[in-house]
């Protein structure tokens, strides 16, 4: 197993008015890889931020976040996102006037990663995910939530990204569903050896990561690690 | 290229937004075209009657419209000479007007004339009266007499720029001393210079002396008497090397008035002695006419672009509104921003385009309609030349401007955080 993420003293705040409102400080931690994470808190305790962060849609206030031991703005924040992470979020994020099949192309399209046989591998994750030939090139809105967040997992594999973000996967779904990319997530991390890290409210979701993360008095802490 | 697929798919799918944009552009399209057409046909207008038609501008001296016909020759021949060289000259002809006596020949005098001029050689100061009126032209036809017809050329010809010491007198002069074609005839000035000329020409004139009246004037006044020679000849018989006005063709009647300033400029003659008389007000009433539907086509097109552009800014505005949460993805995706920004002013200029086309085509299927209005209007019958396609398609896209900047914007000030996260 290999550190892939590393959160180095981060400072997280932003600016209400004149008010300074503090959401990570000196906040550390490590992730690794063929591990699923899980990062729970009450609201506005700094999930999302955490995520943004390492899916460099954000940038800390100070400190470090790095990749393999490198900072994120030595890689370039533009190649971390297309190469090296794949981020699925709540509202799946799926291009509406693209099918699914055509949602994973396009992910593999701006990725600087070279993907050999775009279209067939495409297909076989999107089948892996369970999604028939059928429904690959159904419009994506005909699809039902739990289908969109097949494709929106499919999506994140197909730049054979090394880090899965998942921003409350499961938010949107039945039970029933959650369940099933709730083992879709486990099995990222398990068989595909990916460093796959949720942000969730759901205890449920909670209970099945390898590694808890709680985010209290501002900084990462890990509530309980679960054998593999 | 990935954003291409993008930005067709977008356009496709989203088939309310773009066929709004593709009407809105259409309208636009087919009032921008016939303006342009009926702006573009009008300057062509203006320019071909502009180098086509023939203006002038008369340069002449206060002195030139008095009756003292001898200090009438004003302007000095090497002031003219440079005018001639300025760069907005086509060409000059000339006129200068003097007396002179009549040396071998009679001139036509009247009894009233005879019995005045007996009372002035009593006097001490005597000079004779002069008997001759002398007009030079460089070409006749130059000459307000011909061209009023108040003289007719009986025979023989005119006279043009290349004669030089020729005349064209009265038919009844000429019968009275026996004169005809090719004969010369002699005048001398106050000086004594004599200066021959050649017969080319009889001319007829309807005037009938008042004998009453005439015996006022000297003898020169009588209409036989006018003797119309070439401005060399005119010139030495006045005795001084300049002219009374000159008439300049114009290359181009926009740069009357520059003209007139330059002749200022650059002449050492007294800045106050000029006077200058536009002789334009035919192309003056074509162009303006012309320019006034210049003026008017520019403002409906200014109009058009204006609310044109607020229209699609408004439309690009309500498309971009739901745009945040893709343009999001896209970015998680590690999508550059400059492809992300060519995709959505693609899709705003798809419509666009291809609203530009069926403007054409509605505008040409309507040509014959369009002019026949036109014509009832204004006179005129447009065409759709490429250059006017061309400039309503970029007119057309211009119109996107604003809407291509507040894409830019959007993707460039992008927030993440507010477009990306969950709702609780």
């Amino acid at each position: 197993m290999e550190t892939v993420l590393q959160f180095d003293t981060i400072d997280y705040y932003y600016m209400s008015g004149e008010q300074k409102i503090s959401i990570l400080e000196q906040a550390s931690y490590d992730f690794t890889d063929h591990k699923l994470y899980t990062i729970v808190g009450p609201s506005g305790s700094g999930k999302t931020t955490s995520l943004f962060l390492a899916g460099a849609l954000e940038k800390p206030r100070s400190g470090r976040v790095l990749y393999k031991g490198k900072d994120l703005s030595e890689i370039g924040l533009n190649n971390y996102r297309n190469q090296k992470i794949g981020i699925v979020f709540q509202s799946y994020n799926l291009l509406t006037y693209f099918t699914p099949l055509k949602n994973v192309l396009a992910a593999m399209d701006i990725t600087k990663n070279n993907i050999p046989n775009k279209k067939q591998r495409a297909e076989e994750l999107l089948s892996r995910m369970g999604l028939t030939k059928n429904q690959i090139n159904r419009k994506t809105t005909k699809l039902s939530g739990g289908e969109q967040q097949r494709v929106a997992i499919a999506r994140a594999l197909a730049t054979d990204a090394e880090i899965i973000l998942a921003d409350e996967p499961t938010g949107n779904l039945d039970i029933d569903t959650a369940k099933e990319i709730i083992g879709l997530f486990q099995e990222l991390a398990h068989e595909y050896k990916k460093c796959v890290i949720a942000v969730t409210h759901s205890e449920e979701f909670a209970n099945a990561a390898d590694e808890v993360v709680c985010l209290k008095d501002h900084k990462f802490a890990k509530r309980k690690i679960n054998s593999i | 290229m990935n954003y291409l697929s993008r930005m067709i798919s977008s356009v496709t799918s989203n088939k309310r937004n773009t066929v709004v944009m593709l009407l809105v552009a259409s309208v636009l399209s087919v009032v921008l075209l016939i303006a342009i057409a009926i702006r573009s046909t009008s300057i062509k207008s203006v320019e071909k009657i502009r180098s086509s038609m023939d203006t002038s501008v008369m340069v002449r001296t206060s002195a030139s419209y008095s009756t003292d016909y001898l200090s009438s020759c004003q302007i000095p021949m090497e002031e003219v000479r440079k005018i001639e060289k300025l760069s907005n000259v086509k060409n000059a002809s000339y006129y200068v007007r003097t007396l002179a006596y009549a040396s071998n020949f009679k001139a036509q005098v009247l009894e009233a004339q005879t019995e005045n001029e007996m009372k002035k050689k009593k006097k001490a100061d005597y000079v004779p009266s002069y008997d001759i009126y002398i007009q030079g032209n460089s070409n006749s036809k130059d000459n307000d007499d011909f061209s009023n017809m108040a003289s007719t050329l009986l025979i023989g010809k005119l006279i043009s720029k290349e004669d030089d010491h020729v005349c064209i007198i009265n038919y009844a002069l000429a019968k009275d001393n026996n004169l005809a074609l090719e004969d010369k005839i002699t005048v001398k000035n106050a000086k004594g210079d004599q200066v021959s000329l050649t017969i080319i020409g009889l001319y007829y004139s309807s005037w009938i002396p008042d004998e009453e009246e005439m015996g006022k004037f000297d003898p020169y006044a009588n209409q036989q008497n006018t003797v119309y020679t070439d401005v060399t000849s005119a010139i030495e018989i006045s005795g001084k090397d300049a002219i009374t006005l000159a008439q300049f063709g114009m290359k181009d009647p926009e740069k009357n008035k520059e003209f007139a300033k330059e002749v200022v400029e650059q002449s050492n003659f007294a800045k106050e002695n000029y006077l200058f008389e536009n002789q334009d007000i035919s192309y003056r009433r074509l162009a303006n006419s012309l320019k006034t539907i210049i003026s008017i086509t520019n403002i409906i097109l200014a109009a058009i672009m204006s609310l044109g552009a607020i229209i699609i800014t408004l439309l690009v505005i309500m498309a971009m509104r739901d745009r945040d949460y893709e343009i999001g993805i896209l970015l998680s995706m590690g999508e550059k921003k400059y492809k992300i920004v060519l995709q959505l002013i693609g899709e705003q200029l798809i419509p666009i385009l291809i609203g530009g086309f069926i403007g054409i085509f509605v505008d040409l299927a309507l040509k014959g309609v369009i002019n026949g209005c036109l014509s009832s209007v204004i006179d005129m019958r447009i065409g759709f030349s490429v250059g006017s396609i061309f400039a309503m398609f970029g007119a057309a896209i211009g119109l996107n401007v604003i809407g291509a900047l507040i894409t830019l914007y959007k993707v460039i000030w992008y927030q993440p955080r507010k477009a990306l996260m969950h709702v609780e």
